[in-house]
């Protein structure tokens, strides 16, 4: 037995493994696309693809799941993808789908807003950021050529379902498109800065087994393709100085072609006075939040001295310079900061907590992509409890202590790690709740109490939160023994000075206490240490004083006690 | 000397308290203007590391937190002297570094994590505090604490010390001047008392000192010096003997543990007086015990024969030991002390360096104010007293004196001793005129009880001038008494305003960044040297090397980060005469030598656009000079002149001039940009010639927006195996025929074309 048992595992592995080669993933034909329409937008660093499509339920099951393949060809990427209901505007889930190793694509698992009942449409908009996708081509050029960037995608697009009807349209940045895959038919046409391919009617599922058709457009793009390597971003409180001070460290590369000599400053001088389109970083532009102050620009070398920083009431701008003007394959480090009052940031939360809501990623005005983000949000000293909502996905997170200003502890600190980013995610603010629930008061319950009647609520020990009625044919023998407030006090006075300790006397309440510490920090402990704590042969539950979640438990309450009284007529007890 | 009557405050110990305070406060505020003074350039520019020197120091301080202490004392840096590598653990004076570590770590147990940089900014400034108070201390010996709060103030601004401490002037002066201070008032205070704590304190500090900075000599000579003068002049005593040999045999052994000095102090001539007077003294105490032991008669043949016998001894000896080599003669950097023109005959290279030039009169003028006016007038105040103390301070003066009048760099060795000097007198004169009682009228009765006084006074305690037994009566007018305060007051006043306007013009720029003013007033900032020095940093292989003169070797290594071939400390004079060559010859010679060192990237500083006179074009004569001491047949100073002997880049310049490296690469593609024919170089106001140079070696790489520094490339050898002459001039469309040439006959050419190169 014992030898055969791991051959078997073995064998059940590597089936999988061979499953996980062969097919793609296996998406139920529950929908088709009535019409597709998607829009490659060409004219930023990166691609950013739009589909809008109509769907359809075929099966005669009402369906909440929608998958989507996105093509990633090459060194590509996805950086980020939206959905929404068109109609409603209501946001969807769209999240990637981990085991799909279907290359060139990768699929995802869109849950609509909605369930979408059998012959049911609806129509969902889907936005793609994908970075690496564009490439220069020629790879290198003169320092006043024109730069063109290539694009391949799919003829028809990759879908998991049936499409109908669909079409696609690329729109390059503002120049000319001197090349692309024309087909030879009336399907392809250019007009301006757009080619569009299709109409098609009914398109097949994606399936990897055969090769799709693809299509290549060449286009002019007269800027830079900024591509900041690694940001780190820091953002401290300080509670002292009312102050919130941003610092962000950039390593930035030109993606875009090369540079073919050598750089030559006179053709830069002479040519500047036009101001050409150039595919070299000469300028970014920082738009910041206004009431932003006190900006600075470093880099590894010191002060850099040709920055413009404007604020007014309206909008702060930081306009700086690089020390030279960076073309394709350059780097550039450099250092931006500034500060900004706190208050506008900062605001108390009921109870005895604090809710910060920052940008998680703000950066240059000039269509950017980034490799890694690191933000470093440093908190006061002493801030406990920390939790935080980002507004979209986040790979990393570690919590530390930064000590800084004759600190003593340290500042709480927690770095957030996002990889592969666009810019298309400036300005979305990540909120930092600053222990929300921690406040002096604790509340007590499943503490021994007289029991009046021969049915009584209790709740459970193991659950916090919910109340849960225990049915009256599973009496308890009846103890004569209630708690004191002194054993409360000797119990809960073990973890600080105690103001107050209040117990409940009404049917509803017994059981239950309220303990008012006189620091926070105390209730704190107390509540860590003596949730679950076995007191008089019963587990009590300590939970945070929250006056609105209070409200609703006793909501909660009254409802079960209207239940309680039915099932007590129901069963004929008193 | 005059006692101040305590008629404002009635209670003799509450003026002591309050004094006290006073002097403190004094004290304080004389520290806070001295370190805000020298923060000129920090509001002005930015928190920037200057000039050459601190580059280097900023980088191994650097190092240092970051690799920690042992792994900065055993550091061996390749990214220097490529491709020797430099021992630059035993090869620096690591006190500087150390002390600024210290304070890194100090900061940052107490949580304040600054910035080494700022650290290292902010180190000379805070120093120059603590170099007040030492002064203070210092001349507090000298004569009383009013002296030592004017030579504490005086210290604290006078330009010819800010000239070498500025914040981000972070070179090893700014804390050795403390040092030096410092350490010569614990030997006053160890020869006074003659106590062996003071003495073993003063060796300590002496440490300190040499591990800071290479002028420790001056104390290692100037301490023996005193000790002998003392000697010949009859004041040896039992404290002079307890102080020196305590100070001289701690402090000899703490100075050996620096490895870069290391058994210099027992081998080199430089410090062969003090051994000599550690000698001496021994001897002078051994006699002075006999003295106490043999009658009189006796002891004088003795001695005679004693001093002959040693005499003979000890010189032959010395001579013995430096020719044997065990004790090595006196460097080339000494012997341009004595001589000044020694320097510019025999090692260019030192010559070459602007600070070890003799200094112009006006400097001291410009660096000293009128302090140096008064400073003989203090010097003979120490005179007229005459204690072991002031004997010092005379042997400083005159010491200083000289040496400052041979190098321009002692100027700084120099300040203290005349913020001393010039405080005694300034404090002498306050003193005797700021007595607001007037002395009584003379009584012609009273000459002779004054005759009688004197005769009770006249045994002064210590020797001095004749002059100096004279009672002290006082002024009787009180216009005189004004005029002279309230000249004196004016005195003051100028000074701080001239120390002031001098910090400000003369010694708070960067060098590292340029400014200039706009039409409208305001300040533009020239930054092409970190403009470059960041390409280079950012856009080149982390290995790369780069060649340039050796003035920006430290500031590449430290805003580049890439290796140099030679740098403001490099020994090897032939490493730094090969890169004179390679600017110094033409593109072939060049290119070998570039090739051999593997040389990538090539700098040079071009002033001709923006008007930078200190530009290479204007050193390039140096480099000539140096590499022509190496390879006197292949560089020839003579051929860089025109046949008038003028030093020309235009249009008659001479073929050598313009076929060099160092040309070619300052004015390559220049002419461009200017309409054809009207090229002209800002710098030496000359036009150009309108046929610009060209390069066949090197490509130009990068050159910053004002066109003063410009990197070229190396050319990698020609993938067809041609040499760069060959093909420059096949892409230019001339065909070389050497066998009748193909390419020619098909363009239907006939006969040989030959391109010169």
């Amino acid at each position: 037995m014992r030898s055969i048992r791991p051959r078997v595992t073995l064998c059940a592995t590597l089936l999988l493994a061979a499953s996980h080669l062969a097919s793609s993933l296996e998406v139920p034909q529950v929908f088709k696309n009535t019409n597709l329409l998607r829009t490659i937008d060409a004219s930023k660093a990166y691609i950013r693809e739009t589909i809008a499509v109509i769907i359809e339920n075929t099966s005669d099951k009402p369906q909440t799941e929608y998958y989507l393949p996105l093509s990633v060809p090459g060194s590509s990427a996805v950086s980020f993808v939206e959905c929404k209901d068109k109609k409603e505007g209501t946001p969807c889930k769209a999240e990637p789908v981990e085991d799909s190793s279907d290359y060139p694509v990768k699929y995802y698992k869109i849950t609509l807003p909605a369930t979408l009942k059998p012959k049911g449409q609806v129509t969902l908009a889907i936005s793609a950021s994908i970075t690496g996708a564009l490439e220069p081509i020629p790879a290198v050029i003169g320092q006043s050529d024109k730069q063109f960037l290539s694009y391949t995608g799919y003829r028809y697009v990759p879908t998991a379902y049936l499409t109908e009807k669909q079409k696609t349209k690329f729109r390059a940045a503002n120049g000319e498109i001197p090349d692309y895959t024309e087909f030879g038919g009336k399907d392809v046409e250019k007009s301006g800065y757009t080619v569009t391919y299709g109409p098609y009617d009914d398109k097949k599922a994606w399936s990897s087994d055969s090769t799709p058709e693809t299509f290549t457009i060449r286009f002019e793009f007269t800027m830079p393709i900024i591509y900041m390597e690694k940001l780190e971003r820091d953002i401290e409180v300080s509670h002292w100085g009312n102050n919130l001070a941003f610092e962000e460290r950039y390593w930035m590369t030109n993606n875009g072609a090369k540079l073919r000599d050598q750089f030559s400053r006179l053709t830069w001088a002479t040519t500047s006075y036009y101001n050409p389109p150039t595919a070299a970083i000469k300028s970014l532009l920082f738009p910041l939040r206004s009431g932003s102050k006190d900006a600075y620009y470093t880099d590894e070398v010191g002060n850099v001295s040709t920055s413009k920083f404007r604020s007014d009431s309206r909008e702060a701008i930081l306009d700086i310079k690089p020390r030279f003007p960076i073309f394709g394959g350059w780097n550039y480090s450099f250092v931006v900061g500034w500060n900004n009052d706190l208050p506008d940031y900062l605001r108390k939360s009921k109870g005895d907590g604090y809710i910060l809501k920052v940008p998680l990623l703000q950066g240059p005005s000039q269509s950017t992509s980034y490799g890694s983000v690191e933000v470093r949000i440093i908190l006061p000293e002493g801030a406990t409890d920390v939790t935080y909502s980002a507004p979209f996905a986040i790979d990393k997170e570690e919590r530390s202590l930064h000590k800084t200003f004759m600190d003593t502890l340290g500042r709480t600190t927690i770095k957030l790690t996002v990889n592969n980013v666009v810019d298309e995610l400036k300005n979305r603010d990540i909120i930092n709740k600053l222990a929300p629930e921690v406040n002096r008061i604790l509340f007590v319950k499943n503490l021994r109490f007289v029991v009046p009647s021969a049915h009584r609520v209790r709740t459970r020990p193991t659950e916090r939160t919910h109340l849960t009625y225990e049915p009256p044919t599973n009496l308890r023998s009846i103890t004569s023994y209630q708690v004191s407030s002194e054993e409360l006090f000797d119990l809960f006075g073990k973890f600080g000075p105690i103001r107050q300790i209040r117990q409940g006397i009404a049917n509803n309440t017994k059981g239950t206490a309220f303990i008012v510490y006189e620091e926070v920090g105390d209730a704190k402990t107390a509540c860590d240490k003596l949730n679950g704590f076995n007191f008089q042969n019963r587990y009590l539950v300590v939970l945070y004083h929250q006056p609105e979640k209070m409200a609703r438990s006793e909501k909660d309450l009254a409802q079960r006690q209207e239940e309680l009284e039915k099932l007590k007529k129901q069963h004929g007890i008193e | 000397m005059a006692s101040v009557k305590p008629s404002f405050f009635k209670d003799p110990a509450s003026t002591q308290s309050i004094r006290g305070i006073l002097r403190v406060v004094i004290l304080l505020t004389i520290a806070a203007a001295s370190i805000s003074s020298r923060l000129f350039s920090v509001i002005r520019f930015e928190s920037i590391i200057h000039e050459f020197d601190p580059w280097f120091n900023f980088r191994a301080s650097k190092y240092l937190v970051k690799h920690g202490f042992f792994d900065f004392w055993n550091w061996f840096d390749d990214r220097t002297w490529y491709p020797l590598g430099r021992v630059t653990g035993g090869t620096l004076y690591p006190g500087l570094m150390v002390t600024s570590g210290a304070i890194w770590h100090m900061l940052r147990m107490i949580s304040l994590p600054v910035d080494i940089r700022n650290i290292c900014v902010l180190l000379a400034p805070g120093f120059s505090g603590l170099t007040a108070f030492a002064t203070y201390l210092f001349t507090l010996e000298m004569k009383d604490s009013s002296a030592g709060l004017l030579a504490a103030a005086f210290m604290g601004i006078a330009p010819g010390y800010i000239s070498r401490s500025v914040a981000g002037s972070y070179d090893n002066e700014a804390i050795a001047i403390f040092l030096l201070m410092f350490t010569f008032y614990l030997w006053i205070k160890a020869a006074k008392l003659g106590s062996a704590m003071w003495g073993g304190l003063c060796a300590l500090f002496y440490f300190y000192m040499v591990s800071a900075w290479g002028g420790y000599v001056f104390i290692t000579n100037l301490i023996p010096l005193h000790v002998f003068v003392l000697i010949l002049m009859g004041r040896y005593s039992g404290r002079i003997y307890v102080a020196y040999s305590s100070w001289y045999a701690l402090g000899t052994l703490a100075s050996m543990q620096v490895p870069f000095v290391g058994f210099l102090p027992i081998r080199t001539s430089e410090h062969m007086a003090a051994l000599g007077i550690f000698g001496l003294i021994q001897l002078v105490a051994f006699v002075d015990y006999l003295r106490g032991q043999v009658p009189s008669k006796q002891f004088n043949t003795l001695l005679r024969a004693l001093v002959i016998l040693i005499a003979v001894v000890a010189f032959s000896g010395l001579v013995l030991l430096t020719v044997t080599g065990v004790i090595a003669p006196w460097s080339g950097r000494f012997y341009s002390l004595w001589d000044t023109g020694y320097a510019k005959i025999h090692i260019p290279i030192i010559a070459s360096v602007s600070e070890h030039q003799p200094t112009a009169w006006p400097s001291f003028f410009f660096d000293l104010n009128f302090l140096i006016w008064l400073f003989p007038a203090g010097v003979y105040l120490c005179f007229r007293q005459l204690r072991d103390e002031h004997v010092f301070v005379v042997v400083y003066s005159v010491m200083a004196s000289y040496f400052s009048g041979v190098m321009v760099r002692l100027m700084l060795t120099l300040t203290p001793i005349v913020c001393v000097a010039a405080a005694i007198a300034v404090s002498a004169i306050l003193d005797t005129y700021l007595e607001i009682d007037s002395p009584e009228e003379p009584d012609p009765d009273a000459a002779e009880t004054k005759k009688a006084k004197k005769a009770k006074e006249s045994p002064l305690p210590t020797g001095g001038f004749l002059s100096s037994k004279a009672p002290y009566i006082g002024i009787y007018s009180i216009t005189s008494k004004i005029a002279v305060v309230g000249a004196f007051s004016v005195y003051l006043v100028l000074f701080v305003l001239h120390c002031t306007w001098v910090t400000s013009n003369a010694y708070s720029s960067p060098s590292v960044v340029l400014a200039s003013r706009m039409p409208d007033g305001s300040q533009h900032i020239i930054d092409d040297f970190r403009e470059a020095y960041y390409w280079l940093r950012k856009n080149t292989p982390y290995d790369a090397k780069v060649m340039s003169w050796w003035d920006y070797g430290y500031q590449i290594g430290g805003m580049a980060d890439r290796t140099t071939l030679v740098d403001n400390n490099t020994w090897n004079n032939t490493h730094i005469a090969t890169v004179g060559k390679a600017m110094a010859s033409g593109e072939a010679v060049s290119y070998e030598i570039l090739r051999k060192h593997e040389v990538d990237y090539v700098l040079v500083i071009f002033g001709g656009l923006l008007g930078y006179s200190g530009d290479d074009i204007n050193k390039f004569l140096w480099m000539v000079r140096i590499a022509e001491g190496v390879w006197p047949n292949e560089v020839q100073e003579r051929k860089f002149f025109t046949p008038r002997g003028e030093y020309k880049i235009d249009h008659e310049a001479t073929d050598t001039m313009k076929n060099s490296l160092m040309y070619k690469m300052s004015y390559y593609n220049y002419q461009n940009l200017f309409p054809p024919g009207q090229a002209q170089d800002r710098v030496r106001g000359a036009k150009l010639p309108a046929e610009g140079p060209v390069l066949h070696t090197l490509d130009e790489a990068f050159t910053s927006e004002n066109w003063i520094v410009r990197i070229y490339k190396v050319k990698d050898l020609d993938a067809f195996g041609r040499d760069h002459f060959a093909a420059r001039a096949f892409e230019g469309g001339k065909k070389k025929t050497r066998k009748g040439g193909l390419a020619g006959r098909a363009a239907g050419k006939r006969g040989r074309r030959v391109v010169r190169v």
